[in-house]
């Protein structure tokens, strides 16, 4: 969640999410992140600003960031295939975030949390 | 559902609802809402209240965004009702075997794949799911569930495997272990009946 208005922060934050959100999308397994209320409602106001301005925010829905004394703080929220097992795909999820975030906003990666949703059976 | 400023546009057909685990619908507390009313139940349950607050900030954010000069996203029905289930489902989470970080899964997603295993039994229908966290060995569950039964379809011997398959699913979908499933018979249908198997039918 974007809890600061210090613009650096802000902007952290925001590529922490992105880069978190590429990188859980990209673990096997994962159907997609799930965003609850308040992050449709950042994603919905996310497309309107898209529509109004052309300027792409990155799609962060279901991913939320804070940065705490220098570290980051990531909470993941997916839809997990129901053809893998759901702790091993949570597991890569971890491993996948805490790699990519560092890279991209060079601050390290002080707790993740994977929360799985759902589990998507129509894929069976 | 009719359509007002508070209505999201809505895709969803009879059969297609979101059900909360407390029996009910998000559309059933969506259309106390817009009626105004509440029931007994829904003045309590803590299902249907979280459901309800979250559908009132969907309905206000849905108001700002129609007045915007902008079209809403297709499908933002059902955006609307998987948010409005994953914030419930955080509150009952289970957690899953961990290197790092923290993983779980809402009760409500482990207890469909536990219905789905069940239902993959000919002859056993699975009903409603309640799964308990063994607070003694770590990540072990205890299971009950509901079920009905075809007559004549080697109970017993359908009960056991849908016992293994639980087992099974658990373990190789999940990454748990089943400590103890306890089965509720509590309807049994005739073979060839009109409408045999559904739920409900007796």
């Amino acid at each position: 969640m974007i809890t600061d208005w210090a613009p650096d922060d802000l902007a952290t934050e925001v590529w922490a999410a992105d880069a978190a959100a590429r990188a859980a999308r990209a673990v096997s397994g994962v159907v997609r992140l799930q965003p609850g209320v308040w992050g449709l409602i950042r994603h919905l106001a996310a497309r309107a600003f898209e529509q109004a301005t052309g300027q792409a925010l990155p799609d962060i829905a279901g991913v939320n960031v804070d940065l705490v004394d220098g570290g980051v703080m990531v909470e993941v929220q997916l839809v997990v295939d129901g053809g893998y097992q759901a702790a091993a795909v949570g597991a890569a999820v971890c491993a996948a975030v805490c790699a990519a975030v560092p890279i991209a906003v060079g601050h390290p990666v002080t707790d993740v949390w994977v929360h799985i949703a759902e589990i998507d059976l129509t894929l069976d | 559902m009719a359509m007002n400023p508070n209505t999201p546009p809505t895709t969803h057909q009879a059969g297609a609802e979101h059900p909360l685990a407390c029996g009910c619908s998000v559309e059933q507390v969506w259309d106390d809402m817009q009626a105004g009313h509440a029931s007994a139940h829904a003045a309590d349950c803590p299902h249907c209240l979280t459901a309800r607050a979250s559908l009132e900030q969907m309905a206000e954010a849905t108001r700002l965004l129609i007045d915007e000069p902008v079209n809403p996203p297709s499908g933002l029905l059902d955006q609307i009702m998987n948010a409005v289930r994953a914030d419930l489902a955080r509150g009952d989470a289970i957690a899953l075997p961990a290197l790092s970080g923290t993983i779980d899964i809402s009760a409500s997603a482990l207890a469909a794949v536990l219905r789905f295993a069940v239902d993959g039994v000919d002859g056993v229908r699975a009903h409603r799911c309640r799964i308990v966290v063994d607070p003694t060995v770590a990540h072990t569950v205890r299971v009950w569930m509901s079920v009905s039964l075809r007559y004549g379809s080697g109970e017993v011997t359908a009960l056991d495997q849908a016992r293994q398959r639980v087992g099974a699913a658990l373990s190789a979908r999940i990454g748990l272990v089943l400590d103890t499933l306890d089965f509720e018979v509590t309807d049994v249908w005739i073979a060839d009946a009109p409408g045999a198997g559904s739920e409900g039918q007796p």
